[in-house]
């Protein structure tokens, strides 16, 4: 079955279909982002605020943060692979760049979900 | 021995300002160029979004960095590598697909996007300034 291509079996399948409907995926939001701020067009705090308040508008961005950044971690991992023939350096950096990743998606969920907002 | 030998004597250019890039080749390394930047500007893309949507003083203060003129042209260099990573990805997605992929058609969809994104660039730049 196709969903087969997702799983341990197929792993360079996997990361290349992946990176590739995360594009996909974001390439809709970013259309739908843009219709939004025109439909909307936010001149001020509250407008841009009210931009993100629907909750699944919400979602729908969270959805795009976590496309994004396993997009954006499987194609910084393969320039890392080309460009960084040092094992060691290529694994520390690797390391660096994961750390950055769920840096970024925790600060992502907090933004979108968090107390504060 | 021989082949060892052979690939020896090979000649080898590997200076960057002598080799030419086919077009194609030029779109796929801005793709992946554009690609890394957009990576490493994503936390302070997460900084703005978060202090503009906190509070209403947060907002004015993004709003007041974006006033000065190297955030905007940082802000016009990032338009064009979003922009041209998007119409480079749609390409290879489409290659992917097996569309326009003989030599020709490849050239062809590589001067589209070089095109599409420097106008896109230009709109952006005008709304942005």
């Amino acid at each position: 079955m196709w969903f087969e291509l997702f799983t341990a079996r197929y792993p360079g399948m996997r990361r290349w279909l992946t990176q590739r409907l995360c594009a996909l995926t974001m390439a809709i939001y970013m259309l739908l982002f843009l219709l939004r701020v025109c439909w909307l067009s936010p001149s001020d705090f509250s407008g841009w605020q009210a931009l993100f308040m629907p909750w699944w508008w919400r979602v729908l961005t969270g959805w795009f943060f976590i496309c994004m950044l396993l997009h954006a971690w499987l194609g910084v991992r393969d320039v890392l692979r080309d460009y960084v023939p040092h094992l060691t350096l290529r694994a520390m950096l690797q390391w660096l760049v994961d750390i950055t990743v769920i840096g970024n998606l925790l600060a992502a969920g907090l933004i979108l979900f968090g107390l504060n907002f | 021995m021989i082949v060892k030998k052979q690939k020896k004597q090979r000649p080898k250019n590997l200076n960057l300002f002598t080799i030419r890039l086919p077009v194609n080749a030029m779109v796929s390394i801005m793709h992946r160029a554009s690609g890394v930047l957009l990576f490493l500007v994503q936390p302070l893309l997460l900084w703005a979004l978060h202090t503009s949507l906190h509070s209403a003083q947060g907002y004015q203060q993004v709003a007041i960095v974006l006033k000065d003129w190297p955030v905007k042209l940082l802000l016009s260099i990032l338009g064009w590598a979003f922009l041209h990573h998007f119409f480079a990805g749609l390409r290879h997605l489409a290659m992917d697909v097996h569309w326009m992929t003989t030599l020709q058609k490849a050239r062809f969809s590589s001067r589209v996007v070089l095109a599409l994104g420097a106008m896109s660039t230009l709109c952006w730049v005008w709304v942005l300034w």
